[in-house]
């Protein structure tokens, strides 16, 4: 697409918006947009991956009706069942709020993005222009210019938020810009789940953001489960500022989409910070899926921790780039990262890139990559013993990822996911 | 009566190299067949022959178990059907826990010998009948499967498997090899807790001393690919005498039979 394609395309379909500045910062976008385009495989993170299928869906933007924030307008339209039993729930659907959380406790405020800039534009005062890492990519710079929704979860200083927050992303055509903010105070602690669900075989695109900022002591867990369709592109961007002593949970689980991108910026700016990034990834058919993280350890006595696992069968092909920075004087800082995955045929494809880029000399630092076959002696033994050979497959793919997904410290969710990855196994 | 097992003239290879050549061996129901040979004999692999194991392949003769066509059954249904391989080489399953897979096992070969299932407080019921007899510790069926486990803890893993999955004809593969005198006890005392009419054995080892505590019915002397020599439990005692000297290599001739 030409440049000037771009610029017609996005012009016609930047959002209203009666505030001045976010009007500045959409116009900003897009054209900064128009000029750098998506990325293409000559630049490195972007090497493994090829994003032409998403070309032609990138303006396809839904038109944006203003009472779509009425939190209880549309709930008959959230019929897709909770994946939590117990949780305060919010359904977006291609790109727009159907159904808004309801009966939060004192302190929580979680409300649609087009809600808060109608409502309370105040709350994002000092976070217009978004994390600095990200804010001039590509995949962020059209998400900024184009997004209509997404959510905002806001934490008074030392709030615990006793029940999951489920929010469930479901899209069926077009493309989606979900724009996503968490914002936790001082020592408050929040679950959230990211579900995205596709409900249709088209070939739709989703290039959400989701910005996080936790601040002295807080405590973040933070869940995506992707299951888009079968035709659909997942592009997800997730930029996250820890200060001192907070903590930040992260688990991927990648099982939709045909192509997935999930890139991750976390900078670690507070002593004691401490960032565990995890991740599984099941694919099949040609699926594709790139896992791409750069830890920045800002400040000395941070610690962060990654551990992603995949399993690939038929044409599936896998990327992980994981990067760890330390940056100078960052001393007494821990970092540790893993990538393992099982290749189940021999068509199957993994590219595995660990990197450390280490600038201060007290560091604790460690990457390994491995992938391998299912082994065979194993399948072999289990057999003997009259495990049938399906069941016992999968007795040994999930004990692949068994040590990754008991990261998840929430039991409730940690069982969801089990679920589904059984459910993956086992078809 | 029909016999636990007969092996007629059983070729296999293995990558290509011809490892079993001409075996022969039946096995009648309770008896305790011990086989003994040199280091490569072929041992093992006639273990794996048993079982089914891929890249085992026969390429002429006969097994007949329990009246049936070996050959006609997979891995697991050889298993549900009575057949027990106790590995010389347990293998190690990180991230499968012991209790899931002893359960797993247990069930899978239940359901296909058409008997009820057995729900977790049943199971562990019968796991621990076993578990004491055998001194296998709680802490050992926590971990994955034979991860961190000593020698002799692995060999008392398969005996466990072996009581559990109640086979008609366990195979033995030199279960006392790195075994002390006390652990060799431990694992004979559980095997012996086994022997019956109806159950056949056929144990593999190396040395004699395994056969003081396992006494069987016949001894057999594996050289070469088949069958050299057939006795008592008298043969034991001279192999453990003389090594197996006699039979290292290969006769003139033998390769043309
Ligand atoms: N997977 C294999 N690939 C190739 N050769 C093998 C393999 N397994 C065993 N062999 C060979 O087959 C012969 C018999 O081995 P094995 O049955 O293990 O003997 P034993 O158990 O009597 O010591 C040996 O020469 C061994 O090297
Ligand atoms: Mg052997």
């Amino acid at each position: 697409m030409t440049l000037e394609n771009y610029q017609a395309q996005l012009a016609q379909n930047l959002p209203q918006t009666d505030l001045p500045w976010l009007a500045d910062l959409r116009q900003g976008a897009a054209d900064r947009f128009a000029s750098i385009g998506l990325p293409d495989r000559k630049v490195e993170a972007w090497r493994y991956t090829n994003l032409k299928p998403i070309q032609a869906r990138l303006f396809e933007v839904g038109p944006f009706e203003a009472d779509t924030f009425q939190a209880d307008r549309v709930r008959a339209g959230d019929t897709t069942p909770a994946l939590l039993s117990d949780s305060h729930r919010m359904v977006f659907s291609d790109g727009l709020l159907i159904a808004g959380a309801q009966d939060l406790p004192d302190g929580v405020s979680l409300k649609g993005m087009a809600q808060v800039l109608a409502e309370d534009p105040e709350i994002l005062t000092d976070h217009k222009q978004g994390i600095g890492a990200i804010r001039d990519l590509p995949l962020p710079t059209l998400n900024r210019a184009l997004s209509r929704d997404g959510y905002v979860l806001v934490l008074e200083p030392g709030v615990i938020v006793a029940q999951a927050i489920e929010i469930l992303f479901q899209s069926s055509t077009g493309a989606a810009y979900p724009r996503n903010l968490i914002l936790a105070g001082a020592g408050a602690q929040v679950s959230v789940v990211e579900h995205y669900l596709g409900t249709s075989e088209d070939d739709y695109l989703v290039n959400g953001v989701t910005e996080v900022h936790a601040a002295t002591g807080a405590h973040i867990k933070r869940y995506k489960i992707q299951r888009d369709g079968p035709g659909a592109s997942h592009i997800a961007t997730l930029a996250g500022q820890l200060e001192a002593d907070a903590r930040f949970e992260n688990f991927d689980l990648n099982l939709g989409a045909k192509l997935a991108r999930s890139e991750i910026h976390m900078a670690l700016q507070g002593h004691g910070a401490d960032a565990s990034l995890n991740g599984v990834y099941l694919l099949r058919d040609k699926q594709h899926c790139d896992n791409a993280i750069l830890m920045d350890h800002v400040v000395g006595a941070t610690n962060s921790h990654q551990d992603y696992r995949g399993i690939l069968d038929d044409k599936a092909h896998g990327v992980f780039q994981g990067k760890i920075t330390v940056q100078p004087d960052a001393q007494g800082i821990e970092g540790h990262q893993l990538n393992k995955t099982l290749l189940l045929s021999d068509t199957a494809e993994i590219d595995s890139k660990p990197e450390l880029e280490i600038r201060a000399d007290d560091v604790k630092c460690s990457h390994g990559a491995t992938a391998g076959e299912l082994d065979e002696a194993g399948l072999f033994y289990l057999r003997s013993r009259g495990i049938p050979e399906a069941e016992a497959r999968q007795l040994l793919m999930a004990a692949f990822i068994v040590e990754t997904l008991g990261h998840i410290d929430d039991e409730a969710i940690r069982d969801v996911m089990d679920g589904l990855v059984t459910d993956w196994m086992a078809s | 009566m029909t016999n636990m097992l007969e092996i007629k003239d059983l070729h296999a290879e293995v990558g290509g190299t011809e490892i079993l050549k001409g075996l022969s061996l039946t096995i009648g129901e309770g008896e305790v067949h011990a086989i003994m040979g040199p280091n490569g004999a072929g041992k093992s692999t006639l273990s794996y022959v048993l079982s089914g194991r891929d890249g085992y392949e026969v390429t002429s003769g006969s097994i007949t178990y329990r009246g049936q066509d070996l050959f006609e059954l997979a891995i697991e249904e050889r298993a549900a059907a009575g057949i027990f391989l106790g590995f010389q080489y347990p293998v190690e399953l990180p991230g499968v826990s012991s209790t899931t897979f002893l359960k797993t096992a247990l069930n899978a070969v239940l359901r296909q010998r058409g008997e009820d299932e057995l729900d977790a407080v049943q199971f562990m019921k019968r796991l621990r009948v076993h578990t004491k007899s055998l001194n296998i510790s709680d802490d050992m069926l926590r971990r994955g499967v034979n991860v961190g486990f000593s020698g002799g803890e692995k060999k008392r893993n398969e005996i466990l498997q072996m009581a559990l999955l109640e086979p008609y004809l366990a195979v033995l593969d030199e279960t006392d090899s790195g075994l002390d005198i006390d652990a060799l006890k431990v694992v004979a005392d559980g095997v012996n807790a086994l022997r019956g009419p109806t159950r056949s054995m056929l144990v593999i080892t190396h040395y004699q001393r395994l056969l003081d505590y396992i006494v069987p019915d016949f001894v057999h002397v594996l050289a070469h690919g088949r069958i050299a020599r057939t006795g008592g439990k008298e043969l034991a005692l001279e192999l453990e005498e003389k090594g197996y000297g006699e039979f290292a290599d290969a006769p003139h001739g033998s390769e043309a039979a």
